[in-house]
């Protein structure tokens, strides 16, 4: 009875913790080994008996591994990966069962989660395979994941990606033989083939597959998730009541009551992909799969585990679509999540944000990038892109800001989502009115009010969708908007009326501000252009920031490998001692938080350079809108008391040797003539390798995401240790004189 | 006077002010520097300029050196000021024949001609400010300076046992082009080209220094080699840092 009633309680718990909020995912325990082995990445040696053949083969693998160690050095330590965790812990467990028979191979395996939207999958020739928390997202069950890891332990055991690189070369070496003038023919060949290495990989995967008991012809399902790829785990219908409020009722012709059904074409042509198209992957599996072979399961591990795993693959989603800047996503993702969590903290967290950002592409006239051709967009996901090509600034602002407040109020105490709503009441304020006498009172609404503000006029003067359309578009005649409504039931909450006349006093003062400010920034102006390579803002004495990368690279235009990576490799730590001596002559006390001064037991920091290289991706990527707020407040605001500096600081250093021109050859060789002293500074230009530095130290303020401070410059000298020591003295030394 | 005090005290402040970052800190170099001209060119001009005043040629590859030392201070973040001073000698010939129609000589300068050679010793003074492109001293830079020439010339008349000298003074703006490389964090080596123009080199024909004539043409003639000399001169100089 006891033990009864033991497994009851265990169960309940497992159950509760399964449900437990969602947090951003992160690294637990001593940061892995690997992450430090391939610091050195001339050091790392794969073993090469069974793939190199011949000296020139042998050359090119020590090419290839070198270049495999270099990026898989920069990958552990992007920020994307997950070592440790339930996720990584569970994908392993599935490895663990797959290879149970080949304990060597599991030995030389390590699978690491890589937290990407994308679905996918990918192994390298070091034994590293990354599971992508987008694939497993699409996922149905255990099964389906364990052939994925077959099928990418296979592309392991027979070399595919070293095998790849000597078909790459091979093909270059042919290329006048086989007619290939430019990259993309070149491309064609390399496709064709690594579709053949991928059919390899599926039929050796599945002999690995098939002896672990898992269901067999959950192989064959597995590449059934591949076709939805592009589209969100689920194609849930979705109803303008998501974004429907009380006193927030979007008409119907904003939402459109059916979406373009996905039809996948299996046996599309695949000429130009590097994987073989689902169909005729699924028709070879299908010939050694007895498809009406039932035995097996689809879960051994355990399916209460995977679907908790899944789950947070799914909830971190919409945060990683966010910072892949696809909003869009995002919301679907979140709306989908929302029909069982409605409540989750999490989840509003994530539509408060896709929202504000929504709001500010709307504003800054960018939103036309996000919605693609609607042609092309199947599913549900067709619905809001139609609806958001419909809405107005004023009523794309209104219909955030009902819904930001509708958000705060569920969740008052959320520092995170306040900030949000401020931001977005402050954008409505700047772009739409700031005078609450905008909204209508609660007295002047009705349900049919707003219906009847959207009349399609048919016999108003039809528009042609586009030119040399058939079709022609209603004219929609607007007698008013639904945003004038949207606050009316908030009119009376004393805590949105005082922030929304707060936010407007501060509003006028900063037009103020800015009105009388106009001269001087366009006096301003020319002193910019003259120093284009540089640009500084006002701050005051950095006494301190985090560095959080140093990236280096020597590259050779005249090698056939462009990229020299031992080079770099080795620079990069002479860069880093430079960095350091500068910043303690000028009394500069950096916080490293690069990858090379991490060990085993920096796992926070780990995990702090994880979220600023988050953060500092979706900045860098993100050419819509240059928001006011970090996507990840909370946890920045944290970073900030933790380290006590607001300041992020990213450096590179790119040394170049560039080919040499010699066209002018003639005229320098004339003009030597005409006057000798002359032969000897040409001789020195034309002997002598032309070389460029480019040189970048960015600090930015995590407070309010703007640029603190900027020196970007190309020298037309080569990267040298006095040039680099020069530049970051002189950095430093401007850093500590402010 | 008082104008010149107010401008050198602003410029003393701002050297002291210490906005310069300077290498490592570092903005105070002293060391050598020569600055030579191939001789190839001074014979397609001159053919017979290297020769002593005694009429001996000497070394042509050397006769175009010019050995000094100098100064430099980074005063900026990419500006250096710099003060030089060089001394150079060369052997110049009064008789030329590009010259045949001097002081309407119909049948030639050298006849009767007694001071063949002369021996000019020039004291160069060069003040100037270079910019560089990165952060000053480092990495390539250009810059301009002012010169001043000091030239003393002496002659032989070796038949007569007569003895002539002369002294002149010329001025001149001067730009350079070239790298400066800091080795070690203390040694600054500087290449470059420079290219020079003396304003009574230029005109060194019609210099009128006193009523001897033949001196008046020794020292146009010196005046006129030192300015082709080194109107274009590759330099080479290594400095200390401190």
């Amino acid at each position: 009875m006891n033990k009864f009633i033991l497994a009851i309680l265990l169960i309940i718990t497992v159950y509760v913790s399964a449900q437990t909020e969602h947090s951003r995912l992160t690294n637990l325990g001593e940061i892995p080994e690997d992450f430090f082995r391939y610091k050195d990445i001339s050091q790392i040696k794969y073993d090469e008996l069974d793939i190199v053949k011949s000296r020139r083969e042998k050359k090119l693998f020590d090419n290839f591994q070198i270049e495999n160690n270099d990026h898989l050095y920069r990958l552990l330590h992007s920020g994307f990966i997950l070592y440790s965790g339930p996720i990584f812990e569970y994908v392993n467990q599935v490895a663990d069962k797959v290879l149970s028979n080949d304990k060597s191979l599991r030995g030389n395996v390590k699978v690491y989660i890589c937290l990407s939207g994308a679905v996918n999958a990918f192994a390298l020739n070091s034994g590293n395979i990354f599971i992508n928390i987008g694939l497993i997202a699409h996922l149905e069950n255990e099964a389906q994941l364990a052939y994925i890891l077959t099928h990418e332990i296979a592309h392991y055991q027979r070399k595919h990606s070293f095998n790849r690189y000597k078909e790459y070369d091979k093909i270059d070496k042919h290329a006048k033989e086989l007619k290939i003038s430019d990259e993309d023919d070149l491309e064609f060949y390399i496709n064709h083939y690594s579709r053949e290495k991928e059919s390899e990989a599926d039929l050796l995967g599945y002999e690995m597959y098939k002896s672990s008991g898992y269901k067999k012809v959950e192989a064959i399902h597995a590449l059934d998730q591949l076709n939805f790829a592009e589209y969100p785990f689920e194609n849930r219908v979705i109803n303008k009541s998501f974004f429907e409020e009380d006193y927030l009722k979007l008409p119907k012709s904003y939402f459109p009551d059916t979406a373009s059904q996905i039809v996948i074409d299996e046996f599309e042509d695949d000429s130009l992909y590097t994987h073989p198209s689902t169909g005729k992957r699924k028709l070879s599996l299908a010939k050694i799969i007895d498809t009406n072979d039932n035995s097996g399961k689809e879960f051994i591990i355990s399916k209460m585990e995977f679907e908790r795993v899944r789950r947070a693959c799914r909830f971190e989603l919409s945060r990683v679509y966010i910072f892949d800047r696809d909003y869009i996503a995002s919301l679907y993702n979140t709306f989908l999540l929302m029909q069982q969590d409605s409540n989750s903290l999490y989840l509003n967290n994530c539509l408060i944000k896709s929202l504000f950002l929504l709001q500010s592409c709307v504003n800054n006239k960018n939103i036309s990038k996000l919605i693609r051709n609607r042609k092309k967009v199947k599913g549900e996901t067709q619905k809001i892109q139609y609806f958001l090509s419909k809405l107005s600034i004023e009523e794309m602002n209104a219909l955030c800001l009902k819904k930001a407040w509708v958000i705060h109020k569920k969740f008052p105490s959320n520092e995170e989502i306040t900030a949000y709503t401020l931001e977005i009441t402050k954008q409505f304020e700047e772009n739409v009115s700031n005078n609450l006498s905008y909204f209508k009172t609660s007295n002047e609404y009705n349900d049919s009010i707003i219906a009847s503000f959207y009349i399609t006029d048919s016999t108003g003067s039809a528009k042609k969708l586009y030119r040399g359309s058939k079709t022609e578009r209603k004219k929609i005649v607007k007698k008013g908007s639904f945003a004038n409504y949207a606050m009316s039931d908030y009119l009376g909450n004393v805590e949105f009326v005082e922030t929304f006349n707060d936010l407007s006093k501060s509003i006028k003062l900063t037009n103020k501000v800015e009105e009388e400010t106009e001269e001087d920034i366009v006096e301003a102006k020319p002193k910019e252009k003259r120093k284009k390579d540089e640009v500084k803002t006002d701050i005051k004495r950095i006494d301190n920031f985090i560095i959080v990368d140093l990236f280096n690279m020597k590259i050779d235009e005249r090698k056939k490998n462009v990229i020299r990576y031992v080079a770099s490799n080795n620079k990069k730590q002479e860069i880093f001692n430079i960095i350091n001596t500068c910043a303690q002559k000028n009394n500069i006390n950096p916080i490293y938080l690069n990858a090379e001064s991490l060990t085993k037991g920096d796992v926070d920091k780990f995990n702090d350079r994880s979220l600023i290289e988050f953060w500092l991706t979706e900045k860098e990527n993100n050419n819509l809108i240059k928001e006011k707020i970090n996507i990840d407040y909370t946890l920045l605001q944290e970073l900030k008391k933790k380290y006590s500096t607001k300041y992020v600081g990213v450096i590179s250093c790119i040394g170049v040797v560039l080919k040499k021109d010699y066209s002018d050859f003639l005229y320098s060789l004339f003009y030597s003539i005409a006057y000798p002293p002359l032969f000897l500074a040409f001789g020195y230009e034309y002997i002598m390798p032309s070389t460029a530095c480019y040189i970048n130290f960015t600090i930015y303020d995590i407070e309010n995401g703007k640029t603190a401070f900027v020196k970007s410059k190309i020298y037309d000298t080569n990267d040298n240790e006095d040039l680099i020591k020069a530049e970051f003295y002189n950095i430093f030394f401007q850093l500590a004189k402010k | 006077m008082r104008q010149l005090r107010i401008i050198s005290l602003l410029f003393i402040s701002n050297i002291c002010l210490g906005q310069a970052p300077g290498y490592m800190g570092k903005k105070f170099m002293f060391g050598v520097s020569g600055c030579y001209s191939p001789t190839y060119s001074n014979l397609l001009i001159f053919d017979r300029t290297t020769v002593n005043y005694v009429g001996e040629e000497i070394n042509r590859f050397l006769a175009p050196l010019r050995l000094g030392g100098g100064m430099k201070y980074v005063i900026s973040e990419n500006r250096t000021l710099q003060f030089d001073i060089y001394y150079q000698q060369i052997g110049v010939s009064t008789s030329s024949k590009n010259s045949s129609s001097y002081n309407n000589d119909p049948d030639g300068v050298t006849k009767g001609n007694p001071f063949k050679y002369s021996r000019a010793s020039f004291v160069t003074y060069s003040f100037g400010l270079t910019q560089s492109v990165a952060t000053a001293p480092v990495g390539r830079y250009f810059g301009s300076n002012v010169v001043l020439i000091l030239a003393d010339v002496e002659s032989i008349d070796t038949d007569n046992n007569v003895y002539k000298t002369g002294n002149a003074m010329d001025f001149g703006l001067n730009s350079e082009y070239g790298i400066r490389r800091v080795f070690k964090d203390k040694i600054v080596l500087e290449t470059g080209l420079n290219i020079s123009i003396y304003f009574r080199g230029v005109a060194g024909f019609v210099t009128k220094e006193s009523n001897d004539a033949a001196a008046d043409r020794m020292i146009s003639k010196a005046l006129f080699a030192n300015f082709i000399n080194n109107f274009c001169t590759l330099k080479l100089g290594i400095y200390y840092l401190l």
